[in-house]
């Protein structure tokens, strides 16, 4: 139960750094900005206590400052729709009791990122001997640490490395980001988002792992509400940055959205790229340092593509097999593409054009990859789905409604 | 009222998946809720967490542990990678492979080495090698020689490793009539270990099952009952096997080759006492009980009984003897 405070105080408190907000909002900025600034400040050499106390600082002055202004942060905007709030928090509160008694069995989770997020919490820096190979083999030696990070900072603060002080982060993650749909997206979405079995039960990305997907869900979604609003090209640049820095895909998952964003503002989108940028080039500049060891070189590769054209149809024939099979989406993605068509007919496009512009660069990926294609496809669509189930499910909710 | 039709129609194609296996993972739940923390976790993971556990408690704190999980097992490298999660902070290093590790010439190379084949179990480097010959011998249907005896040298048996895929073993066959008690003494070392032969009684790796580790040298047989035998030299990485001659007593002196210059002498002390021994006119020492290879000398003479023989490593892997 640790972790779980520690998770409960520390990430809404971050998340109020560029001021008071709701909740769910909060825990998510908090846990990109905390994750973004260990990194960063990583990178640069700063240690890890000092950069947390400047978020954490920066969190409290957030909220110092929006109270003497008397700003609101409360989740407010959605009232009432107690049926709809009883669907969306019952399957939450089982979730807690499961997590909070089987221990974790997932495989990335355990391979990769609580791996990492060990030795972060032990050797305290991110280009330790740990990174070099040299107490361990590290696989996917390269991928990006905002995640471990944040929980490295939960076991540090709990002091206990063990897995279950974590549960809670990503369990926590999905909880605001059904929160963050509900004020967003409305009520009864937040309640059918909670019910999809890829997000609520699989074993692989699902609430009780430890796979980052969950996150990078998350963040995509929250980046795609700040490009559909068009208001705060900082917060846009920063959820970009956190994307680029959670997981491989994350950066070309930043770039489509940035792009999207520059048919919307071309001139807010110069700040946007701000904070990517810095992201970038601590990426860059870590990768630099340390070796690689198993991941698949999937951007060098993509100059092979027009060798592998053969593979697309088999791609996309992969991808829609999975987005229908009801025992991991149920009809959701059968309503999104139609919801997604109305709305591009509607001449609301910017929906459209993020979901199928994702699913264009996965299928991309897999023609170019040296694994067995269905293997390939098998092994993580639907985890790549998660990526874009928010603009789907804000596409369903605005096809309904704006008739 | 269509909206809610469809809406309806959406939420329970999701719940229809997400209700049962929320139960079924609560049930699990709560069947688990009055365990320790570290028994839940040994039983969703089968063991594996607490087989790590027992690995890390075995080991003094600060040894680096050899993982070596082979590629060829399905699951191993898994496991292998399981293993760091559980142990961290613990240091290892992992070879994928266990030609990996024997090739690795690094002096500070961990000598314990954690195994994967049914769980992480401490194990060395000969055991592993032993358990991961699976298949049937590379000699088919092994045949026994006519003439049965009762104690019998086999002047040269070996256990090792070469470059990939080379892999050395001594395959045998003992059969009796009646059951018999069988002692195999390996020398230089002297190790002794008895075998029951009923019938009849294979071996896939002689040396390795008699004295638990790698190497070469020859071997004494003493059997309470007359025994039907034969030796192959195996190379299994390349499926390629030579017979090995049985002798009772080395043959007098002095001992003549043919011309072979690719090839090795092979030096036998069959007694208790060193051996000095002229080959081509060299002096070489033989200890007692010993076996030492020299170039390929053609005739060897000694003033007490010595065995000798030539050996030459030909294209296809296998080994040819030229006995005297």
């Amino acid at each position: 139960m640790t972790g779980a405070l520690i998770a409960l105080l520390l990430f809404p408190l971050a998340g109020c750094a560029f001021g008071r907000r709701p909740f769910s909002e909060a825990f998510l900025l908090g846990v990109g900005l905390v994750g973004a600034a260990l990194f960063v400040g990583g990178v640069i050499g700063a240690p890890f206590p000092l950069t947390l106390a400047v978020v954490l600082i920066a969190g409290v002055v957030g909220i110092s400052q929006s109270l003497s202004r008397r700003e609101r942060g409360a989740e407010g905007g959605v009232r009432g729709h107690a049926f709809a709030t009883a669907l969306t928090i019952a399957p939450l509160f089982v979730l807690t009791f499961i997590a909070a008694i089987t221990p974790l069995t997932d495989f990335d989770g355990r391979a990769f990122w609580l791996l990492k997020a060990k030795a972060l919490a032990h050797e305290r820096t991110i280009d330790g001997p740990f990174f070099h190979n040299e107490v361990v083999f590290s696989p996917r030696n390269q991928y990006p640490l905002l995640i471990p990070l944040d929980a490295a900072t939960i076991m540090s603060l709990a002091r206990d490395s063990d897995d279950h002080q974590v549960r809670f982060l990503y369990l926590g993650i999905f909880a605001a980001l059904a929160f963050h749909l509900r004020r967003r997206v409305g009520a009864w979405c937040a309640a059918l988002f909670v019910w999809l079995p890829q997000f609520a039960i699989s074993d692989a990305a699902g609430a009780l792992t430890a796979y980052n997907d969950l996150a990078i869900a998350a963040f995509v979604a929250c980046a795609f509400f700040e490009l559909m609003d068009g208001e705060r090209p900082l917060l846009f640049g920063l959820w970009l940055s956190f994307l680029a820095l959670t997981k491989s895909e994350g950066l070309p998952l930043a770039i489509i959205l940035a792009v999207i964003g520059a048919f919307t503002s071309r001139r807010r989108l110069v700040i946007a790229l701000a904070p990517l940028a810095i992201a970038v080039v601590a990426l860059v500049a870590w990768r630099s340092g340390i070796p690689p060891t198993d991941e698949e070189q999937f951007l060098s590769r993509l100059p092979l593509l027009p060798q592998h054209l053969d593979r697309l149809l088999p791609a996309i024939g992969g991808l829609l097999r999975h987005a229908i099979a009801p025992n991991v989406w149920g009809f959701f993605w059968i309503a999104a593409i139609v919801a997604l068509t109305l709305l591009a007919v509607r001449r609301e496009w910017r929906p459209a054009a993020v979901v199928v512009s994702v699913a264009a660069m996965y299928v991309a990926a897999y023609a170019v990859s040296v694994w067995i294609l269905d293997d390939l496809i098998d092994a993580s669509v639907d985890r790549l789905l998660m990526h874009v189930a928010a603009p789907a499910l804000f596409a369903i909710s605005a096809s309904v409604r704006n008739r | 009222m269509m909206r809610r039709v469809l809406a309806t129609i959406l939420f329970a194609s999701l719940a229809w998946t997400t209700v049962p296996a929320l139960l079924h993972l609560a049930r699990e739940a709560a069947a688990l809720r009055r365990m320790p923390l570290h028994d839940r976790r040994a039983l969703v993971t089968k063991g594996f967490s607490r087989a790590t556990e027992d690995v890390i408690a075995s080991t003094p704190p600060n040894e680096r542990l050899a993982l070596i999980p082979r590629y060829d097992h399905p699951g191993e490298t898994d496991a292998a990678v399981f293993f760091n999660y559980y142990a961290y902070p613990r240091a290892t290093r992992t070879w994928f492979g266990l030609q990996a590790y024997a090739l690795d010439v690094d002096p500070h190379r961990p000598a314990t080495v954690v195994g994967f084949g049914g769980g992480p179990h401490r194990t060395t480097y000969e055991a592993l090698r032993e358990e991961s010959m699976c298949g049937p011998n590379i000699v088919r249907d092994l045949q026994s020689s006519a003439e049965a005896r009762r104690e019998m040298i086999v002047p040269f048996v070996a256990s090792g490793d070469g470059p990939p895929p080379d892999l050395y073993t001594v395959e045998a066959v003992f059969a009796a009539d009646t059951p018999a008690n069988v002692d195999v003494t390996i020398f230089p070392s002297g190790i002794t270990r008895r075998f029951v032969v009923n019938g009849r009684r294979t071996f896939r790796d002689l040396y390795y099952e008699t004295t638990g580790t790698l190497g070469f040298g020859w071997a004494r047989i003493r059997s309470d009952v007359s025994l039907r035998t034969a030796f192959h030299f195996v190379n299994r990485g390349r499926s390629v096997s030579t017979p090995i001659a049985v002798i009772t007593d080395p043959p007098p002196m002095p001992l003549h080759f043919p011309p072979r210059p690719a090839a090795r002498l092979w030096l036998a002390n069959f007694s208790d006492q060193e051996i000095i021994a002229m080959a081509g006119g060299v002096g070489a020492r033989v200890p007692a009980h010993g076996l030492i290879q020299m170039g390929p000398e053609v005739i060897v003479t000694a003033p007490k009984p010595l065995f000798a023989f030539l050996s030459e490593k030909k294209p296809d892997g296998s080994t040819e003897f030229i006995w005297p």
